[in-house]
C-alpha cells in the first residue's frame, strides 16, 4: 500500500510521459460503492485522452479475468471500506500498485494531463505568400508558424505577429494545429491537423497575439480586438475557402460632402467624422481616393454673394482631404445667410459631374443637417428654390447609376427624403458616438470581395 | 366745399380736407400694418403720382423714416413696436374731380386733399377679445369708429397657422357697433368703407392658390413682370384660402364684415408689401421663385431683393375716393 496524494499524481506523470503512439494505460479507482476504469491514450496531436470503458460486468466479478482484461498500471483506492467484491478484487499478491487517497481519480488524472509536457509542436496556421522571384510567385500556401516546441508544458508562451486581411466570411480563424512531420514529405506538403479552432471577426490589421498554453489541446490567444469563440466548421472545408491568391484591392473613391452651416462646434463634428471614416476607409481592402466638397446656403438675398460649392479636394490621397477637411473649421457664418437649406443639392450635381470611374467604386458620405434647397416652388416646405434649379433626386440617380454606395453623418434633426436617401447604406448621428468601423464596413471601404480564413504570418 | 373731416380749408379751386376721421388699420399681430406702412413711401414713389406722406408730430416722423428706410435700404422688417404706440401721419395729394354746374354744363377741378393715417395698434394685440374693456382698446375702438376708411389687414398664413380673424375681428366689430350704435342716421350696419388686404401675395402657399385659380393676370407693360390678381377676384380668393383656417372659422371673415359693413363699402385686394422676388440674374419675376422675404439664424425676416409693394397705394387711394364721393 502506498499513502500519499502525489504519488498518484507522479505515477499518472510517469505514465503519461511513457505513453506515445498508439499505446494507452489504464488506471482503477476503487470507491466506496464502485470501481471506476480510466483508459487514457494519446490523440493524433498526442494530446492525452481519458476515457471510461465499458466493459461486461463479469470482469468485475472475477479478479482473473479482471486483471487479464482491464490490466490496470495500479490502483487508486478511495474508500476505507470496500464492498465485498472489490475487496476481492484487490491484487494481493499481483505487481499492481495500490495507492490510498481521497481524491477521485479523475481529479488526479487531469491535473497530470494538464501539466503533461507536448509531444508534438504547436503552431498556428497562417498563409503565406510565395515570394517574387519563385515559381508560383504570389500563391497562397496554408502552413503553420510555430507556437510551441514539443516538450513544453502548461503556462509556456509565445508571441507570434500576424497580418488580418479584410475577409466576406465567417471572420478570421485562428486554428492551432499540429504537422505530421513525415521526413518523405517536403514541408509545405505537411498535413496540418487542427488542435484548438478558434475564430473572431477581425478588423483588418496587423496585431501581435500572445499564445498560452492552458494545457495540451488548448491555447490561449491574447492581443487580438475581438472575442474568440469556438469555431464549430469543417477543417477540411476551411481549407478549401483559402484561395489560391490574393484578389487584387478595389480602388475607392470616398466622396465627402461636409455642411459648414451650423456653427464651428457642429462643423468640427462633421470634419472629426469624416476624418474617422477616411483612416477607417485607409486600413481597408482597396487604394483609397478621397473628395471634399464644401457647401453652405445659397445666398437668397441681392445684399449677398453667392458662395457656390468648393471642391476642396479631388480623388486625393487620404492625408491631403484630411488636411483640406481641417482647413474648413474656424469658418465665420454670416449672420444675414439663409438657415432653411444647403447647397445639398448643388454639391450633389457637382459630384454627379466629376464621378468617374477610373477613380474607383464612389462612396459618397454626407455629413450635415439642412435639407438641400427645391428645384422648383416648393409649397409644403417653402424653403427658397435652388438658383440653378437643381433637382437633388435626379442628381441621386445619376449618383446612383455610377454604383456608388451612400452614407450620412447627419445632425441629430436632419429629416426628409433626402437623409434618409443619403443613409441607405449607412447612417450614423454626428452628435453621437460613431462605430467608425461598422459604418466603414457597411460602405464596402473596408471590406474584401473574396474569403481569406486565415492570417498571414508577418 | 366737400370735407373729409371736421376741420376743412379751402384754396381757389382747390380744396383740401383734413381733419381727424382718417384711415384707420385693423389687423392681427405680424399681419403686416407695419410693414405695409413703411412700404408705403416706396410705393408711391414708385407710382410716379403727387401723393405724399408725412407727418406733423415727432415720434411718428421718426417712425416713419425709421421704418422705410429699414425696408428700404436694410431689408429689415419695421417692428411692430418702435416705441410708440401710435402711428399718427398724413397722407396728402391732389384728386381730379369733376362737378356738375347748372342743367348740363360741369367743372372740372383738382383738389387737395389731407387726410390722416393712423395706426393705434401697431402690436395687434389690443384685436384681442381679451382686451375688452381696457383703456387702451377703448381708445382705438373710439379711433376706429371716428374713422372713415378701414385699412383691414387679412393674413392668410397666419390664418393658416393661428386662425383667430374672426375671433379678433368679431370682438372688435362688437365694440364698434355698440360704440356708433347711438349716432344719428345708423342703420345697423358701420358706415366706413373698408378695403380688405389680403396680404403676403409673394408667399409661395398664397401665390400658388392664386395660379391654381386662375386668378393671375399678368400686365404686359409691367418692367417686371409681376402678375396681379384682380380686385375682382380677391374677394374669392380670400375665401379660398381661408377654408384652410386652422380653426376653420377664417372662412367666414368676408361673411362677417359684409354682415356689419355695407357691402358694397368694401372692395378686397391681394398685397404684397414688398412684392414679389426679382431675379438678381434676370432682374425679372421668376414664377417658381416669389417669395421676397427670408429668415435667418437669429430668427429675423429679411427682405431679399428690391422693395416693389403690390397693391400698398391702390386700397389707400380707394379709400380716399370713396371718402371724398361721400362728401
Amino acid at each position: 500500500m502506498f499513502g500519499a496524494e502525489d504519488d498518484v499524481y507522479v505515477a499518472l506523470s510517469d505514465e503519461l510521459a511513457r505513453l506515445n503512439g498508439t499505446a494507452r494505460f489504464t488506471v482503477v479507482e476503487f470507491g466506496a460503492d464502485r470501481a471506476t476504469i480510466w483508459r487514457i491514450y494519446r490523440d493524433e496531436n498526442g494530446t492525452p485522452r481519458a476515457e471510461q470503458p465499458r466493459l461486461p460486468a463479469a470482469v468485475l466479478k472475477d479478479p482473473d479475468m479482471f486483471y487479464r482484461e482491464v490490466e490496470p498500471v495500479f490502483i487508486v483506492r478511495t474508500a476505507t471500506i470496500l464492498p465485498d467484491d472489490l475487496l476481492g478484487l484487490l491484487p494481493g499478491a499481483r505487481d499492481v500498485p495500490v495507492y490510498e487517497c481521497r481524491a477521485p481519480l479523475e481529479d488526479h488524472l487531469r491535473e497530470a494531463i494538464r501539466d503533461s509536457p507536448l509531444v508534438l509542436g504547436y503552431e498556428l496556421a497562417v498563409l503565406r505568400q510565395v515570394p517574387e522571384g519563385r515559381p508560383e510567385a504570389g500563391r497562397l500556401l496554408l502552413t503553420g508558424h510555430q507556437l510551441f516546441p514539443p516538450g513544453v508544458t502548461q503556462g509556456h508562451r509565445a508571441v507570434v505577429r500576424v497580418r488580418c486581411e479584410p475577409t466576406d466570411g465567417d471572420g478570421t480563424v485562428f486554428g492551432v494545429v499540429t504537422r505530421d512531420r513525415r521526413p518523405d514529405v517536403p514541408p509545405n506538403d505537411q498535413a496540418l491537423r487542427p488542435v484548438h479552432i478558434q475564430s473572431a471577426e477581425i478588423p483588418a490589421g496587423t496585431y501581435e497575439v500572445t499564445a498560452v498554453l492552458a494545457r495540451p489541446g488548448r491555447v490561449l490567444l491574447q492581443g487580438l480586438p475581438a472575442q474568440l469563440s469556438k469555431f464549430s466548421g469543417s477543417w477540411d472545408e476551411l481549407r478549401s475557402q483559402v484561395p489560391g491568391r490574393l484578389a487584387a484591392p478595389e480602388p475607392v473613391h470616398l466622396v465627402c460632402l461636409v455642411e459648414v452651416c451650423g456653427g464651428d462646434d457642429r462643423l468640427e463634428l462633421r470634419i472629426d467624422r469624416l476624418s474617422q471614416l477616411i483612416d477607417e476607409g485607409e486600413k481597408g481592402a482597396g487604394r483609397l481616393s478621397v473628395s471634399v466638397l464644401a457647401y453652405g446656403p445659397h445666398s437668397v438675398a441681392w445684399s449677398m454673394d453667392e458662395q457656390p460649392v468648393a471642391v476642396r479636394a479631388w480623388a486625393a490621397p487620404g492625408s491631403r482631404a484630411e488636411q483640406e477637411l481641417r482647413g474648413l473649421s474656424g469658418r465665420k457664418p454670416e449672420p444675414r445667410e439663409y438657415r432653411r437649406a444647403a447647397q445639398l443639392e448643388c454639391a450633389l450635381e457637382t459630384v454627379a459631374r466629376l464621378l468617374s470611374g477610373r477613380d474607383g467604386r464612389p462612396v459618397v458620405v454626407a455629413a450635415g443637417g439642412r435639407p438641400p434647397h427645391p428645384h422648383a416652388m416648393d409649397t409644403r416646405t417653402t424653403i427658397i428654390p435652388c438658383p440653378d434649379r437643381v433637382n437633388w433626386r435626379w442628381q441621386l440617380d445619376r449618383i446612383t447609376a455610377s454604383g456608388a454606395s451612400f452614407g450620412a453623418l447627419r445632425d441629430h434633426d436632419a429629416r426628409g427624403d433626402i437623409w434618409r436617401s443619403l443613409g441607405r447604406d449607412a447612417v450614423a448621428t454626428v452628435d453621437d458616438a460613431v462605430d467608425m468601423t461598422d459604418f466603414a464596413a457597411r460602405l464596402g471601404l473596408s471590406e474584401a470581395a473574396q474569403t481569406v480564413p486565415f492570417p498571414f504570418a508577418d | 366745399m366737400a370735407s373729409l373731416g371736421k376741420n376743412s380749408s379751402t384754396g381757389s379751386g382747390k380744396r383740401t380736407y383734413r381733419g381727424e376721421p382718417g384711415i384707420a388699420m385693423l389687423g392681427a399681430t405680424g399681419s403686416g400694418k407695419s410693414t405695409f406702412l413703411g412700404a408705403l413711401q416706396i410705393a408711391l414713389l414708385k407710382q410716379e403720382n403727387e401723393w405724399r406722406i408725412w407727418c406733423r408730430e415727432p415720434a411718428s416722423r421718426k417712425a416713419l423714416v425709421e421704418m422705410n428706410t429699414a425696408l428700404t435700404s436694410e431689408g429689415r422688417f419695421p417692428l411692430p413696436t418702435t416705441g410708440i404706440d401710435t402711428f399718427d401721419w398724413i397722407l396728402g395729394g391732389r384728386r381730379a374731380r369733376t362737378e356738375r354746374k347748372g342743367r348740363f354744363g360741369s367743372r372740372s377741378f383738382e383738389e387737395s386733399i389731407e387726410l390722416t393715417l393712423k395706426l393705434t395698434d401697431p402690436t395687434g394685440e389690443l384685436a384681442r377679445p381679451d382686451q375688452i374693456g381696457l383703456q387702451s382698446r377703448e381708445e382705438l375702438v373710439d379711433h376706429v369708429a371716428k374713422s372713415r376708411g378701414i385699412l383691414y389687414m387679412f393674413d392668410p398664413i397666419r390664418e393658416f397657422n393661428r386662425g383667430d380673424a374672426y375671433e379678433k375681428t368679431y370682438s372688435l366689430l362688437m365694440d364698434l357697433v355698440a360704440a356708433v350704435a347711438d349716432d344719428p342716421g345708423f342703420d345697423g350696419r358701420l358706415p366706413h368703407h373698408v378695403a380688405v388686404c389680403v396680404t403676403k401675395f409673394d408667399e409661395p402657399r398664397v401665390f400658388k392658390t392664386a395660379e391654381s385659380l386662375r386668378m393671375l393676370v399678368w400686365d404686359e407693360h409691367d418692367p417686371l413682370g409681376f402678375p396681379r390678381v384682380h380686385s375682382s377676384d380677391a374677394r374669392d380668393l380670400m375665401h379660398s384660402l381661408s377654408k384652410v383656417s386652422r380653426n376653420g372659422t377664417g372662412e367666414v371673415v368676408p361673411q362677417l364684415l359684409e354682415q356689419y359693413f355695407h357691402p358694397d363699402r368694401i372692395s378686397y385686394y391681394v398685397t404684397s408689401a414688398v412684392g414679389f422676388m426679382v431675379s438678381k440674374r434676370t432682374r425679372m419675376f421668376d414664377i417658381q421663385d416669389t417669395e421676397n422675404v427670408y429668415r435667418i439664424e437669429s430668427g429675423e425676416s429679411l427682405v431679399r431683393g428690391p422693395v416693389n409693394p403690390i397693391n400698398v397705394v391702390e386700397p389707400i387711394l380707394w379709400l380716399v375716393e370713396q371718402m371724398a364721393l361721400a362728401g
